[in-house]
C-alpha cells in the first residue's frame, strides 16, 4: 500500500503545485485577497505531500519491499539500515524525489518566514515557486516515478546499492548539495516576482539576501563534501577532477557567489539593479542546466545517472520554459531599471563590481570548458577537455580576485580616500611576501606558484584582521570591541579567511604531495620522508554484505609508533563488485593515505600498495566549511529580521503595485502603513 | 531613440537566436551515443604487424596479407559476452566469396580462445593471436567485438563497434563492399 | 622479483577475477622520469571509461596503455611523441589537454573574449551613466 500511497501523494503534490501556480497569482492581478491568502496553505500542503511521499519510499527501503522496482535495483536485505535509508537517493528517481522534497522545504520556509512581506509580493513569490515545483513534480510523476512495481514477478532479493555509495558520504553529500542547488530557486522566484510586480529596489534585495546566502552556504558545503567523499572513497588521492558533474555544481556556485555580493550592493546602494536581477535569474538557470546535463546522459561522467532520452527531453523543455520566460520577462521589464554611476573608482561598489566580473569570468571558463566537447561533437569531432585546461585558466580570475579581496572590504561605499589606506596595505603586502618566503623556505622546495599563492592567502587573512581592528579601534576593552562587530561583518570576515585557508590547502597539497606505488610483503616497510609504512599482515574476513582482505599497517614517524591503518579490498557478494577502501590517518597538517592494489601472489601476503603523504589537504574542506559557516553567521544579522515595508524608494517601473494606497497588507494578515 | 531601439532589437535577436540554437543543439545531443568513438584509421593503411596464428603453430602473419582482397577483421575474445552472440553470424558472412574473414583474438588466454573456436565453430579464414593486446591498440581497439573493413590496397575503410548482426551487415557492410568492388 | 614476473602475475590475476587492479608498480631510474609518467597518465584519457584518466582507471586497456607510456619513457621518447602515438590511434578524445591547434583556438580564446566583451559593455555603461557631480 505504501507505494500506491506514495504515488498518490505525488499526484496530490502536483495538484497543489498547479493550484499554487495559478490562484495566488491571479489573486494579485484581480485583487481578490482570499486567493492571495491561499498561497500559504497551498505551500504547506505541497510540502506535506512531498514529505509523505518521501517517507513512503523510505519505508519501502527499510522493510525491504523488493516489489518496487527502484528498491529492488538499489537495495539488498543485507544492506546496513543506515544505507537502506540513504539508498532512497542513491539513483535517479529517488534522488530527484529528494530534490523535489528539498525544493518544497525551501518553499515551506519561505511561506512561514516570509510573512512580513506585503501580501501580494509574498503570494507572487510563492506562485513562481509553485510553477517551478509543478515542473519538478510532473517530471517525477511522468518520467521518473520511484514507486513503479515489479509485480507480478519480483526478485527474492535486491541488486544491492553500488558499493561505492555504501558510505557515510552518501548520507550527507546529496541532501546538503541539493539544499544549495535548489535553494537558488528562491532568489529566482524573488526576481521573477519583482519583474512581474514592476518593482526592483534595495528593499527587494534585502529580502532576497538571506535566502541567497543560505542557499550559497549549503552549496559551498555540499560541493566540499563531494570533494572530500571522492578523496577518501575513490582511492586515487585526488579531490577534484573537473568532471562534468563536479563542474555542474561549481558553475551555479560561482554565479551564486557573484549574486550574493551583487545583492549586497543593491541592498546598500540601490544600484546594479538590472545586473543583480540578471544574476538571480541566471544562477538558478545554471542550476537547472547542471541538472539537465547530468540527468540527460548528454555528458559522460563517472557520476552520471542512467541515460534515458525521454527524461532528458523533458528536463530540457522544462528548462527552456523557465529560462525562456525569465529571459522574456527580463527583456521587457528590466530595461526600464536604470542605475547611474554613483560611485568612484576607489570604492567598495567598484571593487564588488570587479569581483562580479571576475567571478563570471571564472564561471564562464568552467561552463565553456565543460560544454566545448559537446559543441565539437555537433561538428563531428570527438575531443576532451579535462583538468589541464581548467587548471591553466581557472587560476587567472582566482588570483585577481584574491588581490582585490584584500582591499575591497576595507573600502567605504561610494568613495574612499585611498591615500589613508595605502600605507597600511603596503605594510601588509610586505609582511605577506616575507612570511610566504619563510614558509616556502621551511617547506624546502621553491615553487613560484606556492610563493605567490601563500602570499595572497596571507594578504587576505591579514587584511581581514586589519579590517576588524579598524572597526573596533575606537572601543575600549574586549567586550566593547566585540559589540561593535555585527553578525554580517563577522560572517564576511570568517568566510573570506575561509577562502584563504582553502587556497592554502589547494596550493600545498598540489605541490607537496608525495605518492608511492610499491610492492610490499607482510613485514616489509616503505618510507616517505620521516614516515615509515609497515605492512604487518593481511586477513580475509566476511562482514555484512561483503568479503574483505583487510590489511594492517603500522605507521611510524621518526621511528616512533604513530598509528595503525586498515585498508581493505572488498568483494561485494550481491553485485559481485570489487572495491578498494583506503584508510587514512587524517591530520590538520597532513594526511597519511594507504590503499591496497592487488594481491601479487597466492598466499595473499604480497600486495601492490599505494601510499600518500598529503600535506594540508584538510585545509581545503576546512576552508570551505568556514565559508559556509561564515554565510550562516552573516544571515543571522538582525537587520534582516526587521520588518521592511517600504514599497518604493526611488524608481518604480510600470505600475502594478498599490502605490496609491497608504496601507499595505502583509502576508500574515496584518496591515501596516507604508 | 531609434538608435536605442535598433540596438535593443539586435540584442534581443541575438539572445533569442542563441537560445533557440542552444535548445536545438541540446535536443540533438540527447539522442547521441556518448560511448561511440570514431576510428582514427579510416582511409589509412592497416598498421604494420607480425603476429602469430592462433590455431597453427609456427605461422605468423603480416599486414601484407590484407592486400589483394577485401578483408573483414573481427576483434573477439572468450571473455567477451557479445562475441558469443555475434559469432554464429560469421558462419553466414564467411560464405561471401568477395571477402576474406580474419579473426583477431584480443587479450585472451590461448586455451580459452581455442575452446571458444572448438565450441562455437571456426568461420575465420585465419586468426591472429594478439595475446598482449598491442595489435589491438595499433588498430585503436577499445573493446570487443569490433570489426574492420579493409580494401584490397590494405587501407582501412570502416570500423564497426558492437555485434555485426543481419541489419548491420546488410545495411552497412554490404553496400561498402560493393563500393570497394567497383573500385571506389 | 623481476618486473616481467610481476607483470605476468598481475595479468594472470586480472583474468582470474571479475575486476582489475589500479595499482601497478612501475620502477624508474630517476624521480623526473616518474614525474613525467605521472603527468602523462593523468593527461591521457581512458578510451572506454566514463571520464577517467589512465592513472585512475581499472580497465585492461588503461593498464596496457599505461605500460606503453612506461616503455616509451624508458626508451627515451618525449612527452609529445607519446601523446602523438596515443592520438594517432584513439583520436583527440584521448587527450585531456586540448591541443593548441586551429580547431581549438576558440576554446582557448573564448573566455578572454567573453571578459573583454563584458568589460566593453561595462565601460560603455560607465561612460554614459555618470552622474553630474554636485558640489
Amino acid at each position: 500500500m505504501h507505494a500506491e500511497f506514495g504515488n498518490y501523494l505525488l499526484v496530490l503534490a502536483l495538484f497543489m503545485s498547479i493550484a499554487l501556480s495559478i490562484f495566488p497569482l491571479v489573486g494579485t492581478f484581480t485583487n481578490k485577497m482570499p486567493l492571495v491568502y491561499a498561497a500559504k496553505p497551498l505551500s504547506i500542503l505541497l510540502f506535506t505531500s512531498m514529505l509523505g511521499s518521501f517517507i513512503c519510499l523510505a519505508y519501502a527501503f527499510v522493510i525491504d519491499d523488493f516489489t518496487i522496482t527502484y528498491v529492488a535495483q538499489h537495495s539488498n536485505s543485507l544492506l546496513p539500515s543506515r544505507f537502506k535509508v540513504a539508498a532512497v537517493w542513491g539513483a535517479h528517481e529517488g534522488s530527484f524525489l529528494l530534490w523535489t522534497l528539498i525544493f518544497t522545504g525551501w518553499l515551506l520556509a519561505l511561506a512561514l518566514i516570509g510573512k512580513n512581506l506585503p501580501a501580494k509580493s509574498y503570494a507572487r513569490v510563492l506562485s513562481v515557486m509553485g510553477m517551478i515545483g509543478c515542473g519538478f513534480v510532473s517530471f517525477l510523476l511522468f518520467t521518473s516515478n520511484p514507486f513503479e512495481r515489479t509485480l507480478p514477478f519480483f526478485p527474492i532479493d535486491g541488486s544491492d546499492l553500488n558499493p561505492l555509495l555504501q558510505d557515510f558520504g552518501l548520507i550527507i553529500h546529496p541532501p546538503i548539495l541539493y539544499m544549495g542547488y535548489v535553494g537558488f530557486a528562491v532568489s529566482f522566484a524573488f526576481a521573477i516576482s519583482a519583474l512581474i510586480e514592476g518593482e526592483w529596489n534595495a528593499t527587494w534585495a534585502r529580502w532576497a539576501r538571506p535566502w541567497t546566502t543560505a542557499a550559497w552556504s549549503f552549496l559551498t558545503v555540499g560541493v566540499a563534501l563531494g570533494s572530500w567523499w571522492a578523496y577518501y572513497e575513490l582511492g586515487w588521492g585526488g579531490w577534484w577532477f573537473w568532471d562534468p558533474s563536479e563542474n555542474a555544481s561549481l558553475i551555479p556556485w560561482l554565479s551564486g557567489t557573484a549574486l550574493m555580493h551583487s545583492l549586497a550592493v543593491t541592498d546598500k546602494r540601490n544600484s546594479f539593479k538590472g545586473w543583480t536581477l540578471a544574476l538571480s535569474l541566471s544562477t538558478f538557470s545554471l542550476s537547472l542546466l547542471g541538472t539537465f546535463l547530468i540527468r540527460s546522459g548528454v555528458l559522460t561522467s563517472v557520476h552520471a545517472f542512467t541515460n534515458d532520452p525521454e527524461r532528458g527531453r523533458y528536463i530540457l523543455i522544462f528548462m527552456a520554459m523557465v529560462v525562456g520566460s525569465a529571459l522574456l520577462l527580463f527583456s521587457f521589464r528590466a530595461s526600464k531599471v536604470k542605475t547611474n554611476v554613483n560611485f568612484s573608482l576607489i570604492s567598495k561598489d567598484m571593487f564588488l563590481l570587479a569581483n562580479n566580473i571576475l567571478l563570471i569570468f571564472a564561471c564562464f571558463i568552467v561552463l565553456f570548458g565543460t560544454l566545448y566537447p559537446l559543441i565539437a561533437d555537433a561538428f563531428g569531432r570527438k575531443m576532451s577537455v579535462g583538468a589541464p585546461y581548467f587548471n591553466l585558466l581557472f587560476p587567472i580570475p582566482t588570483v585577481l580576485i584574491f588581490m582585490l579581496l584584500g582591499v575591497g572590504p576595507l573600502l567605504n561605499w561610494k568613495q574612499h580616500d585611498f591615500s589613508k589606506l595605502i600605507t597600511a596595505l603596503a605594510k601588509i603586502a610586505i609582511i605577506s611576501l616575507i612570511a610566504s618566503l619563510a614558509a616556502v623556505w621551511f617547506l624546502q622546495s621553491f615553487y613560484w606558484w606556492v610563493f605567490c599563492g601563500l602570499a595572497l592567502a596571507l594578504w587576505v587573512g591579514l587584511t581581514s584582521f586589519y579590517h576588524l581592528t579598524k572597526i573596533t579601534q575606537h572601543a575600549q576593552g574586549l567586550k566593547n570591541k566585540l559589540s561593535k562587530l555585527t553578525a554580517a561583518t563577522i560572517g564576511m570576515v570568517f568566510a573570506h579567511v575561509g577562502v584563504a585557508v582553502l587556497f592554502v590547502g589547494v596550493l600545498l597539497t598540489s605541490y607537496y604531495s608525495v605518492e608511492k606505488d610499491v610492492r610490499l610483503a607482510s613485514g616489509e616497510s616503505q618510507s616517505i620522508g620521516s614516515y615509515r609504512f609497515e605492512m604487518v599482515k593481511v586477513e580475509d574476513l566476511l562482514i555484512d554484505n561483503y568479503q574483505t582482505s583487510k590489511a594492517t599497517f603500522n605507521i611510524y614517524k621518526d621511528d616512533s609508533f604513530l598509528t595503525t591503518l586498515h585498508p581493505e579490498k572488498r568483494f561485494y557478494l550481491a553485485g559481485k563488485q570489487i572495491m578498494t577502501e583506503a584508510d587514512i590517518d587524517a591530520g590538520l597538517f597532513r594526511d597519511l593515505y594507504v590503499a591496497l592494489g592487488e594481491s601479487l601472489d597466492q598466499s595473499g601476503n604480497v600486495w601492490s600498495v599505494r601510499l600518500y603523504v598529503k600535506p594540508f589537504i584538510r585545509w581545503i574542506w576546512l576552508g570551505a566549511l568556514m565559508m559556509g559557516l561564515g554565510g550562516i553567521i552573516a544571515l543571522a544579522d538582525k537587520r534582516y529580521r526587521k520588518v521592511q515595508v517600504k514599497n518604493s524608494e526611488s524608481e518604480s517601473i510600470a505600475n502594478q503595485s498599490n502605490s496609491d494606497e497608504l496601507d499595505v497588507d502583509l502576508a500574515d494578515g496584518n496591515t501596516v502603513k507604508s | 531613440m531609434s538608435e536605442n531601439s535598433s540596438k535593443t532589437i539586435i540584442v534581443r535577436t541575438f539572445v533569442l537566436s542563441t537560445f533557440v540554437l542552444a535548445f536545438i543543439w541540446f535536443y540533438w545531443l540527447i539522442g547521441q551515443d556518448k560511448t561511440e568513438l570514431p576510428s582514427e584509421l579510416i582511409d589509412s593503411p592497416a598498421p604494420k604487424f607480425e603476429v602469430a596464428d592462433l590455431l597453427i603453430d609456427g605461422v605468423t602473419h603480416t599486414q601484407e596479407e590484407f592486400k589483394g582482397k577485401i578483408t573483414l577483421v573481427n576483434i573477439w575474445a572468450s571473455w567477451c559476452p557479445s562475441c558469443y552472440v555475434e559469432h554464429p553470424f560469421w558462419k553466414e558472412y564467411s560464405k561471401n566469396d568477395d571477402i576474406v574473414l580474419v579473426g583477431l583474438n584480443y587479450r585472451d588466454e590461448k586455451s580459452k580462445a581455442l575452446k571458444f573456436i572448438r565450441e562455437q565453430g571456426n568461420y575465420y579464414d585465419w586468426t591472429l593471436f594478439d595475446q598482449n593486446g598491442r595489435l589491438g591498440i595499433e588498430f585503436g581497439v577499445y573493446g570487443a567485438p569490433e570489426t574492420f573493413l579493409i580494401d584490397p590496397k590494405g587501407m582501412i575503410r570502416y570500423r564497426h563497434v558492437g555485434v555485426v548482426d543481419h541489419k548491420v551487415y546488410q545495411e552497412i557492410f554490404l553496400p561498402l563492399i560493393e563500393k570497394i568492388k567497383r573500385g571506389l | 622479483m623481476s618486473r616481467q614476473l610481476l607483470l605476468l602475475s598481475s595479468i594472470l590475476f586480472i583474468f582470474s577475477f571479475p575486476c582489475f587492479a589500479t595499482i601497478d608498480v612501475y620502477e624508474f631510474e630517476t624521480p623526473e622520469l616518474e614525474e613525467r609518467f605521472k603527468l602523462l597518465t593523468h593527461e591521457l584519457r581512458c578510451p572506454k571509461c566514463q571520464n577517467q584518466n589512465l592513472a585512475g582507471s581499472n580497465s585492461t586497456l588503461s593498464l596496457d596503455l599505461k605500460m606503453i607510456v612506461y616503455e616509451k619513457i624508458i626508451a627515451g621518447e618525449t612527452d609529445q611523441q607519446i601523446l602523438d602515438f596515443m592520438k594517432k590511434r584513439y583520436g583527440e578524445f584521448i587527450l585531456f589537454k586540448p591541443e593548441m591547434s586551429q580547431n581549438n583556438v576558440f576554446l582557448w580564446v573564448a573566455p578572454f573574449i567573453f571578459v573583454l566583451v563584458f568589460l566593453v559593455f561595462f565601460l560603455r555603461w560607465y561612460m554614459t551613466h555618470r552622474e553630474v557631480d554636485n558640489d
